[in-house]
């Protein structure tokens, strides 16, 4: 790749000043002229029919613009992955999520108060709030006219034969594992204002991750409401984080659209923590049956997984988590024979949806934690298993995963040194070592039709460059990388590319910030349209020099030719002389990359992601054997990334992402009992904060991945996917006590603990 | 957040006179930590709010030999801290700061608003109450009260209306004593699923145990004082044997919450390792000053 100036460098963010000073505009901060505030009523109850509706009182409380309800929803408009989600409700509630009412209002707080002023009388149903009882004979339907409250999602894949390797297996090891909900807390919480022209046009300011999605939805639901051929415009406002929350539309969108038709104002609907709390969608939980083989020498011969997943009462795209949970069932080591297949069940509970991992963590808490006892079983270090079975390049998985760069071998070392395995591990004195690879898409995934991005390059008079990407940045530094890249192409500093990003209007198509894929596509896609301006830019230098294109080189804005220096123009000038001549031009450039991946088909075979990512996590722990009390002393998280384009970046992923594994493994739990959250504030919900961040080391291992841009792969979700098991496994290492259900709770530990001096296992 | 009449007197006189004249609910702001996200959640709707944190003769923490420790109501938790006359003369204040919420809240939030919360998880007023504080109170005339005699109920202390605590006194450590806190933390700063403060004196011939008082948090609706385990532990040798006695004893008394962070049965258990813990430490503590 030769001498690289900007790529591999430790490049502070772009956005840091305008973020640790407060001059980031988020949605909070955005205002329009005229605009209203909107809130919504939540349901009181779980389950309940809605007999009778009040609103005559908020009506009439002064500053109240609007007040709807279900029946103000035009032609039962509904919206979600499988449009079961009606923005305000009629005839019955279904979580205490469910919205029932909303109010725009000159104030906030007129529009709090109006709520208040909202007459409901509802008759309370049985709930359903366990997705075992749900699929039971006879159980109450959720939706009574789906006639079963398991979702109709073919999620199976089966590759060999598990009953014959289970046969010929010397050791297998089965449990079952549990995971709990959990939210994103980002700290910026949801948002939109939507505005509407004197045609109806739309105009959203949001925070989402999905603009062309999102566009496409309103779009959808403006015809549904009776505006047919109308535009939608998306301008995304500072996000204050994603992590999946932002992955879908919401209720709130369309009601806040609802408002500002009837209204015809704009209507702002701004998230407070309660309410990012109550009302957006966690990650699943879920159950796990798991059961793997090995034969003697600790080769795997098969994993066999049965998932249910709790739906909770509306189906967002969350319901196609299992998708990605196939993504370490079938392809985390070389095992030849798999079967697994999920249940989504619908209950009375809020609604999942995308969560960084997007069920990968479910899953691979299930598998790693059972192949350390399949490990035990077998007699094997833990260590050595997940040596022997190791992925590589060249393997084609029973998926039909293509893997190209594989760094899993070297992470397992870099874990295995770093923590001195060999010395800490199997002394059951308190102290111990536990580890977890994983494997995630890293090269993009296609999960919709399209997995493309579009750039369109512009430089101007002055020689500054003007990338308009259709990716998002979410605070994962994707305007920082995309400068990077297109400043290494032409030779500029980071501070020349000016990064556009936030505007349906202006930018290119895009399917968002998922997948892990910004920096491989939208890098890319960049680094494609970087190529072509420079090509652009030598043709027109090269005629004015007098030289051949191919003897040119470009650096700090300046072209010169490589033989002979004092031969040179500025970029500037040859953009003034595009555009000072008669019959000039315009220099733009624009460069779509969709990645050579594939759908997966009716057998959920394909290969989705160009590259895969990999990694393993190790972590030491010291259990306190009175409390139950879990202290991580030491925390190795290695990372197959293909080429760290700015390695700063890329440790935040790690850092941010094993730290959210830390809550995810130890403390953080959504608490819904019988339909009602009992732990929606920062006091309750325990979130690990900087004072709780143990010493994790972030290692990097380079592989060159080939189709990568400049050799990268997708960094953004993987560091969360190995910590629970790791952690698991590693208390296991230190006490003897397997705690298959998240989070690891000081008092399960301690339960566990005394249960093993009764001598139950 | 209900609208309320905000005012804000500049002197402790200002505000005593202000206070016994507002009719209706009146409460008192200073840092906002902890009344604020009562206010949040709607819990609290007072019609009035009198900020003190602009009279600044509040804002002190001073030390004598034969008075001890004074912490004006308006000194921070960062202040406490951070104090070098705290570190030294009373190091379990400085520690229990360092496990107290946040360093924002620490910064905002004031001794004088947490001890007058009345929360039974929070830490300062437990080792207050070990350490045979009193607070001091104006209002139509002044009272002092013993920190223990302050809680009375859930969020419920001994405040008549009109009346503000100004200090908190702490008073000179005895010589052969020691003290120490510990609670049980999911997340650094957070309240504690359980808690113990325990102040022990030895005396340095016998080394027997001459007077020890120990304070849990969160396990009943105001500070708990663990008398049966201290009973136990004066007049003799604390050794492990007694201080599990002693521990035993606690966990049968204490009358825990089960909420989303802890059952009952676990705080029972945890408050008879707390108090063990804070025993222990507070034993080695003294014994290392004889």
């Amino acid at each position: 790749m030769g001498d690289l100036k900007v790529i591999g460098k430790r490049i502070p963010k772009k956005d840091a000043p305008l973020k640790t000073t407060g001059a980031a505009v988020y949605i909070q901060d955005m205002k329009v002229p005229g605009m209203l505030y909107g809130r919504i009523l939540y349901s009181k109850y779980p389950h309940a029919k809605i007999v009778k509706i009040d609103t005559s009182k908020a009506e009439a409380l002064p500053g109240v613009k609007v007040v709807l309800t279900g029946a103000d929803v035009p032609n039962n408009f509904k919206f979600g992955f499988i449009k079961d989600n009606p923005p305000l409700k009629t005839g019955k509630v279904l979580s205490t999520r469910d919205e029932v009412a909303a109010v725009a209002a000159i104030s906030p707080e007129i529009a709090e108060e109006a709520l208040d002023l909202i007459n409901i009388e509802y008759e309370e149903l049985p709930g359903i709030f366990d997705p075992l009882e749900a699929m039971k004979e006879g159980a109450a339907m959720v939706h009574e006219e789906f006639k079963s409250n398991v979702l109709k999602m073919p999620w199976k894949f089966v590759a060999g034969d598990v009953e014959a390797a289970k046969k010929a297996s010397a050791f297998i090891a089965e449990d079952t594992f549990s995971t709990q909900w959990v939210t994103h807390c980002c700290l910026g919480t949801s948002g939109c204002i939507a505005s509407l022209d004197i045609n109806n046009n739309l105009t959203m300011y949001s925070n989402t991750q999905i603009p062309s999605l999102a566009q496409n939805d309103f779009l959808e639901a403006l015809k549904v409401f009776g505006f047919k051929n109308k535009r939608v415009r998306v301008i995304q406002c500072v996000i204050g984080g994603g992590f999946g929350s932002k992955l879908d539309t919401y209720a709130y969108e369309y009601i806040a659209i609802l408002l500002a038709l009837k209204a015809r104002k704009p209507v702002k609907i701004v998230f407070s923590r309660e309410d990012e709390f109550l009302a957006t969608s966690p990650r699943q939980c879920t159950i796990t049956k798991i059961s793997q083989g090995c034969d003697k020498d600790g080769r795997l011969t098969f994993r066999e997984m049965e998932m249910i997943l709790d739906n909770g009462a509306y189906t967002s795209w969350g319901a196609t988590t299992p998708s990605v949970m196939m993504v370490p069932i079938s392809s985390l080591y070389k095992v030849p024979n798999i079967f697994y297949r999920a249940k989504c069940v619908y209950t009375n509970n809020t609604y999942s949806q995308a969560f960084r991992g997007y069920g990968n963590p479910q899953a691979t808490f299930a598998i790693e934690s059972n192949l350390d006892q399949l490990a035990e079983k077998a007699g094997i270090d833990p260590l050595e298993i997940r040596r022997i079975n190791a992925n590589e390049p060249g393997e084609v998985t029973p998926q039909n995963f293509k893997i190209t760069s594989c760094g899993m071998k070297e992470c397992i070392d870099e874990v295995v040194n770093r923590l001195d395995w060999k010395n800490k591990s199997g002394k059951h004195n308190g102290r111990g070592v536990g580890m977890a690879s994983l494997i995630h898409v890293g090269g993009a995934a296609r999960v919709y039709k399209s997995d493309g991005c579009g750039t369109i390059i512009k430089v101007d008079d002055n020689g500054k460059v003007d990338v308009i990407t259709g990716s998002s940045e979410i605070g994962q530094g994707s305007e920082t990388i995309i400068s990077q890249i297109v400043a290494e192409v032409l030779g500029m500093s980071i501070d020349d590319i000016n990064v556009i990003n936030n505007d349906t209007d202006v930018c290119p198509w895009d399917v968002g910030a998922h997948a892990s894929r910004t920096t491989f596509v939208a890098g890319n896609s960049a680094l494609g349209a970087a190529q072509k301006i420079k090509t652009q830019i030598m043709e027109i230098a090269a005629k004015n020099l007098g030289e051949s294109p191919e003897a040119l080189e470009m650096k700090d804005g300046i072209i010169f030719s490589v033989k002979d220096k004092e031969k040179n123009i500025s970029l500037g000038k040859v953009l003034r002389k595009v555009h000072y001549t008669l019959g000039g031009r315009m220099l733009v450039a624009e460069h779509f990359y969709d990645p050579p991946n594939e759908n997966f088909d009716q057998n959920f075979k394909g290969n989705l992601s160009v590259a895969y990512a990999y990694g393993a996590h190790g972590v030491e722990v010291e259990v306190d054997k009175e409390t139950g009390q879990v202290k991580i002393l030491n925390y190795i998280a290695a990372h197959d990334v293909g080429k760290a384009l700015n390695p700063m970046l890329l440790e935040g992923q790690i850092y941010g992402g094993g730290l959210m594994g830390i809550g995810y493994a130890l403390g953080e739990k959504m608490i819904w009992d019988k339909g009602y959250l009992k732990n929606g504030t920062f006091l309750d919900y325990k979130m690990p904060t900087v004072q709780d961040a143990p010493p994790v080391q972030a290692v990097i291992v380079e592989t060159d991945e080939q189709a990568g841009p400049f050799g990268a792969k997708g960094i953004g979700e993987p560091g969360l996917v190995p910590t629970a098991p790791a952690i698991a496994n590693a208390i296991y290492d230190a006490v003897g006590v397997r705690i298959k259900d998240l989070p690891i709770t000081p008092e399960k530990v301690l339960a566990a603990l005394k249960e093993k001096e009764k001598g139950n296992p | 957040m209900k609208d309320f009449n905000y005012s804000a007197p500049k002197t402790v006189k200002e505000a005593i006179s202000l206070l016994g004249s507002l009719q209706g609910e009146v409460k008192v702001l200073c840092g906002g930590q902890s009344m604020l996200v009562l206010m949040k959640q709607g819990m609290l709707a007072p019609e009035h709010i009198v900020d003190i944190k602009g009279i600044s003769e509040l804002d002190y923490i001073r030390f004598s030999e034969e008075k001890g420790l004074t912490i004006g109501a308006l000194a921070t938790h960062g202040a406490v801290e951070k104090s070098p006359i705290v570190k030294e003369k009373y190091p379990v204040l400085a520690e229990m700061e360092d496990n107290l919420a946040v360093v924002q809240t620490r910064t905002w939030g004031t001794i004088g608003g947490n001890v007058c919360h009345g929360d039974p998880a929070a830490d300062p007023p437990a080792v207050f109450i070990a350490l045979s504080s009193k607070y001091k109170l104006m209002g139509k005339k002044e009272r002092i009260v013993n920190a223990e005699d302050f809680y009375k109920d859930l969020l419920e202390v001994d405040l008549e209306h009109g009346e503000l605590l100004v200090e908190v006194q702490v008073p000179p450590m005895p010589a052969n004593s020691g003290v120490a806190q510990e609670k049980l933390m999911v997340q650094k700063g957070d309240m504690g699923i359980v808690g113990a403060a325990a102040f022990v004196t030895v005396n340095p011939s016998t080394g027997i145990c001459e007077d020890a008082r120990i304070v849990l948090t969160n396990v009943a609706s105001i500070p708990f004082r663990a008398k049966g385990s201290e009973k136990v532990l004066i007049g003799k040798k604390i050794d492990e044997k007694l201080l599990e006695e002693a521990g035993q004893i606690a966990s049968e008394e204490v009358d825990p919450p089960a909420d989303t962070h802890g059952s009952e049965e676990y705080r029972r258990d945890m408050a008879r390792v707390f108090l063990k813990r804070a025993t222990a430490k507070a034993l080695q503590r003294a014994q290392q000053k004889n």
